[in-house]
């Protein structure tokens, strides 16, 4: 079985596809939070985390903060392109709303491999 | 030692004219006052010759007659006058008329006030006062003056008191110098606290209030800019509506002649006042001041006068010098000081503010566009989130039915939101042409290969046009994708354009080389279709599809507004 990939997504359309899509690559999804505390409250069962941006009006940087302190690796969906990402999350890979499925999967593949070398480095 | 006074007396003795009858010793010297003393008829008076004077009289005489400060001796119950050379300037034109009178005669205009004085000094009781304003009728007419003096009750032999010696000192000049100096000291400070030139003449107005004998009204008037009006700023002592102080006054009308004052910027006297205006304000005084001076609100006699001040004179002022005149001038000037100082300020806060109100306009700019770059923000993301959603349940819609019709859906609806981001980065004020056309061929751009050329001056297209002219060349490079020349290996796709003369009109052509052999299709797809009618419409121009053998030629004329 894949990794598991938190889907954070308010669009419950979207986040149906990714579901589908995540599926379809292999991946196992651990779940979909659609409002930031949920996010923030949930336990750490997965690998990935698939952030959109905006979530019901607030932004979903400060639950990237706690996984970027935590070690897990993350993907931006947002509607806004990369100029809304603040510096400290720059690094990141950004999805521009809408992508194209082989862009997800080549998004996830990048984090994935670099979340396994952490993990093979702890 | 025991010679020297027996010595003095003969020397008096000497100096006496020789017509003086004996006895007379005592009113030996004493200048004029002793001249005429000597030579009066006090036979016609209560006192008798003088021979038979009691000695307390004599010796305040001879004491009064050598003393050089003004000095007079009243005596018996009439209070018959004496007095020396020093006090002629003070008893003025009333000498030599007022020697051997009562004093009561001599001093009409002020028994009243001193008569209780005399009535004490006359009972043995002394009195002392300090510069007491007296206005006397010493020259002929009521003038304001102050002195200071004593009366001395002088007691005769029996010890009844049989007169009063009195030394004067003439306060008049220290007491007046005073005022109006302490009066141009007031209108600098109060004027040091005005804001604003109304304040300034409010203030002065104000100010001129602390020296109403001088001045028992005064009004500021400022000249208006049509040149034919000035109106009231201050007014003190009378008030704005009276007669002699109209709100607005006309510079050649009849209230107040300020032509002169206005042309030549020259002082000048308005007399008969109660003629012209009735009564006016009698300040402190007794009586109405008759005349009222105009001056200038000048910095200096070159300057131009900015308005004029209006005084109503002390009716009891000295006459026979321009004292008053050059103090009224110096007050003119003070005030017209203070307004030129505050107009410059003014200028420079307004200049200041206007900087302010620049900045805080600059200020509200910035927040107006910060709001609309968040709009924008909010829209582009809002129009992504809708496309991400139709991109969901489309491929939701469409699974397992028809793959291509997918992919070409899916294809369609990057590019109009690849289009959608070029208009967001330039904030919807629109996209360039080529950014567009590049934008649009880009999901067929292959590494190291030349498929494209783009060729054309720039452009600015507003977003309406730059979507239309988006979807459409996505539209013609997938069709060539499918048919034309990017379905081979060898195909080249032209994009050139370029503008009419007039600047208003584009030509654009789409030119494909090199791809397979062209034929005209059978029936046109969406893509051609949208093509040719609908971005027609859209861009408010024409549109000509040829299919050449060498591959196909699309030509547009658009307007640009």
């Amino acid at each position: 079985m894949g990794a598991r990939v938190l889907i954070v997504e308010d669009e419950i359309v979207v986040a149906l596809f990714l579901e589908d899509l995540l599926a379809e690559f292999g991946y196992e999804v651990a779940g979909i939070v659609s409002h930031l505390d949920d996010a923030m409250a949930r336990p750490s069962d997965y690998d990935i985390a698939l952030l959109d941006v905006h979530l019901n009006g607030r932004n979903v940087f400060d639950f990237a903060d706690r996984l970027a302190a935590r070690g897990t690796p993350f993907v931006f969906a947002t509607g806004y392109g990369a100029r809304g990402i603040p510096d400290r999350h720059c690094a990141r890979p950004v999805l521009q709303k809408p992508f194209r499925p082989d862009d997800l999967k080549r998004a996830l593949e990048e984090v994935a491999e670099e979340g396994g070398q952490r993990r093979g480095v702890a | 030692m025991q010679g020297l006074p027996r010595k003095m007396n003969l020397h008096v003795n000497e100096r006496l004219p020789p017509d003086q009858p004996l006895g007379t010793e005592f009113l030996a010297g004493g200048g004029e006052l002793g001249a005429a003393i000597r030579a009066f008829d006090w036979s016609t008076t209560p006192l008798g010759p003088p021979q038979a004077w009691p000695r307390p009289l004599k010796t305040c005489l001879s004491i009064m007659l050598a003393s050089r400060q003004p000095m007079w001796v009243w005596w018996g119950p009439e209070l018959i006058n004496f007095y020396n050379d020093a006090y002629l300037p003070i008893i003025g034109g009333k000498h030599p008329g007022a020697l051997g009178r009562p004093a009561r005669e001599v001093w009409a205009e002020i028994w009243e006030q001193i008569r209780e004085r005399i009535a004490a000094a006359m009972q043995g009781e002394a009195s002392y006062s300090e510069a007491e304003l007296l206005v006397m009728q010493r020259n002929g007419y009521p003038e304001e003056t102050y002195y200071t003096f004593s009366f001395s009750p002088v007691p005769e032999e029996d010890g009844h008191i049989g007169g009063i010696v009195c030394a004067n000192s003439d306060d008049t000049d220290r007491v007046i110098g005073a005022r109006r100096l302490a009066l141009l000291r007031e209108i600098a400070s109060r004027t040091w606290e005005a804001n604003n030139v109304a304040d300034v003449y409010a203030l002065s107005a104000r100010a001129l209030a602390a020296d109403p004998r001088d001045m028992p009204f005064a009004m500021i008037y400022r000249f208006e800019d049509d040149g034919l009006h000035a109106t009231l700023r201050g007014a003190t002592g009378i008030t704005a509506g009276h007669p002699a102080a109209p709100d607005i006054i006309t510079l050649d009308g009849a209230a107040w002649p300020v032509s002169d004052v206005v042309r030549h910027g020259h002082r000048r006297a308005v007399t008969r006042l109660n003629a012209r205006f009735g009564p006016v304000p009698k300040g402190p005084w007794a009586e109405e001041p008759q005349e009222a001076l105009m001056l200038p609100l000048a910095t200096s006699a070159e300057a131009a006068p900015r308005g004029v001040l209006i005084l109503g004179v002390n009716p009891y002022r000295r006459r026979g010098d321009d004292s008053f005149e050059n103090f009224a001038a110096l007050v003119a000037r003070q005030i017209a000081s203070a307004t030129v100082n505050m107009e410059t300020f003014e200028a420079e806060r307004e200049r200041a503010k206007s900087a302010d109100s620049l900045a805080l306009e600059i200020e509200h700019r910035r927040r107006i566009e910060r709001h609309q770059n968040l709009l924008l923000d909010e829209l582009n993301h809002r129009v992504k989130n809708t496309l991400a959603t139709v991109q969901a349940m489309a491929i939701q819609t469409l699974k397992g039915v028809d793959l291509a019709a997918r992919d070409s859906f899916l294809a369609r609806l990057f590019a109009l939101s690849s289009q959608h981001d070029l208009l967001t980065l330039d904030n919807w004020e629109g996209a360039s042409f080529e950014g567009v056309v590049r934008r649009a061929l880009r999901p067929w751009r292959e590494e190291g290969r030349m498929r494209f050329k783009v060729e054309g001056p720039a452009v600015h297209l507003d977003p309406k046009r730059a979507l239309a002219l988006g979807m459409a060349f996505h539209e013609l490079a997938s069709n060539a994708a499918k048919y034309g020349a990017l379905s081979n290996d060898t195909g080249i796709v032209k994009v050139t354009w370029s503008l009419e003369p007039d600047g208003k009109g584009l030509k654009l052509r789409w030119e494909e080389q090199g791809g397979p052999v062209v034929a005209q299709p059978p029936a046109r797809g969406f893509g051609l279709r949208l093509i040719e009618h609908g971005l027609a419409r859209e861009i408010s121009g024409k549109v000509t599809l040829d299919f050449r053998v060498s591959g196909l030629v699309c030509d547009w004329n658009m307007k640009l507004a």
